[in-house]
């Protein structure tokens, strides 16, 4: 009874599974995980610099303008062959909005470059602020909810 | 002499000016205030471009959708004419100026805490607003909801929250957290008839079918064990986590209209407050 159970659960979790593993081998999609990664690890380098836990304020421009050249990017990580993953299937049934959010990231950066350009701190922050909302605003749509 | 002549000159320099500055100081604390009790986040339909404070937000519950109230100083739709201790009583006892009981998604059990002169400061600033001419949505609840008469019974058995004392040194943070905050009546779970488990304070509600949930945000390992206190005075300042991640859903709006309008002290002292946890 145990095995027929043990097999049962090992049948229904396989297609899930194997669903998952066939994402991770589908280069669009690692393409498009690697991208949003360096667009995250950029935030984060930001954060580091605008919480002083490192001293270098002259490469905060350098990291905005880092970002503003990968977030340019995101408009066209979505082909049709790159469905899945954790994109929700609307991404692909609304792509005039999609590009319009992209472009709203896209600005967003630029505004950051130029605070960070500029130097001062508060509007550095703000600028930051909103570029990180920019993005969030977009996975609030179109990304399926981290469990 | 020369003193008292002195004091003279300044005090007719100055007497004329007194009454406005202090006026100006309340309204700058009132509204200051006013943000760190997140009053604008729920009491504008940002959904619909709503003017702020005017009220008309949707916030769906297990319950159904309550809709908020107008709060600007409009006379017939909104708070205009409240007395101080209306406004005391609303605000911290969830009783209406006509005596009904308010649903406690006005989350006044915690508010209960809030002090005499703050939520007098409060409502001096939302006096100053433009009054709105808006008049309140009926709520939709579901069929097992009972009316706003048995939320007397409600408070009798569950309300206010009944924290213990916070320890020496993190009463401003447990102030800011407990009461003006409300932090609690999302990051807290709850138990039977909505009461918070006050002994898991912060330490996460569950997400279900009705309810998003929220995270823990004690100093557990699902919580913020692994957030350093300027990680967390970070995440309150501009939303983005230690992992380059940034907040979503309620929380960004808390963050946009409550936690980033503090000063870093305040937020320093709910970081510290919120470490001390577990």
């Amino acid at each position: 009874m145990l095995i027929r159970l043990t097999a049962v659960c090992v049948a229904l979790a396989l297609p899930f599974g194997a669903i998952a593993h066939e994402n991770q081998k589908n280069p669009e999609i690692r393409y498009r995980h690697a991208i949003m990664e360096t667009l995250s690890n950029q935030f984060v380098a930001m954060g580091l610099i605008l919480q002083a836990k490192v001293d270098r304020p002259d490469e905060m421009a350098v990291n905005a303008r880092a970002l503003a050249e990968n977030v340019r990017l995101i408009a066209g990580l979505f082909p049709d062959n790159s469905k899945g993953a954790k994109a929700l299937p609307l991404i692909w049934d609304e792509p005039e909005k999609v590009a319009q959010a992209a472009q709203r990231a896209v600005d967003a950066a630029d505004a950051l470059v130029a605070a960070a350009t500029d130097g001062n701190r508060q509007a550095i922050a703000r600028a930051f602020k909103a570029a990180g909302d920019s993005c969030k605003g977009c996975h609030e749509r179109y990304k399926e909810a981290d469990d | 002499m020369k003193t008292g002549l002195a004091a003279l000159a300044l005090l007719l320099l100055t007497g004329g000016a007194a009454p406005a500055a202090a006026a100006d100081d309340l309204l700058a604390r009132g509204a200051y205030l006013t943000a760190a009790a997140g009053c604008v986040s729920c009491h504008t339909d940002k959904e619909n471009d709503g003017t702020p404070f005017a009220g008309g937000h949707a916030i769906e519950s297990p319950y159904g959708i309550f809709y908020t109230p107008n709060i600007t100083p409009d006379s017939e739709t909104g708070i205009g004419g409240w007395t101080d201790d209306e406004f005391l009583a609303a605000l911290r006892e969830g009783i209406a100026p006509d005596g009904s009981h308010y649903y406690p998604a006005f989350p006044y059990p915690s508010y209960a805490g809030m002090t005499r002169d703050d939520a007098l400061a409060i409502k001096a600033y939302l006096d100053s607003l433009e009054p709105v001419r808006q008049p309140n949505k009926p709520n939709e609840l579901r069929w097992f909801v009972p009316g706003r008469s048995a939320m007397g019974l409600w408070k009798a058995l569950n309300s206010p929250w009944d924290y213990a004392e916070p320890a020496a040194g993190l009463e401003r943070g447990a102030y800011l957290v407990r009461h003006l905050g409300h932090c609690g009546e999302c990051h807290t779970p709850r138990g039977a008839g909505g009461r918070l488990k006050l002994s898991q304070e912060l330490a996460g509600s569950p997400k279900t079918a009705s309810s998003e949930g929220a995270p823990a945000i004690d100093n557990s390992p699902d919580g913020l064990a692994d957030w350093a206190l300027s990680d967390i005075e970070f995440y309150l300042e501009l939303g983005m986590r230690p992992d380059g991640d940034f907040s979503s859903g309620g929380m960004a709006a808390v963050i946009e209209d409550n936690t980033s309008q503090l000063t870093p002290a305040d937020r320093q002292a709910i970081a510290r407050y919120l470490k001390n946890l577990r």
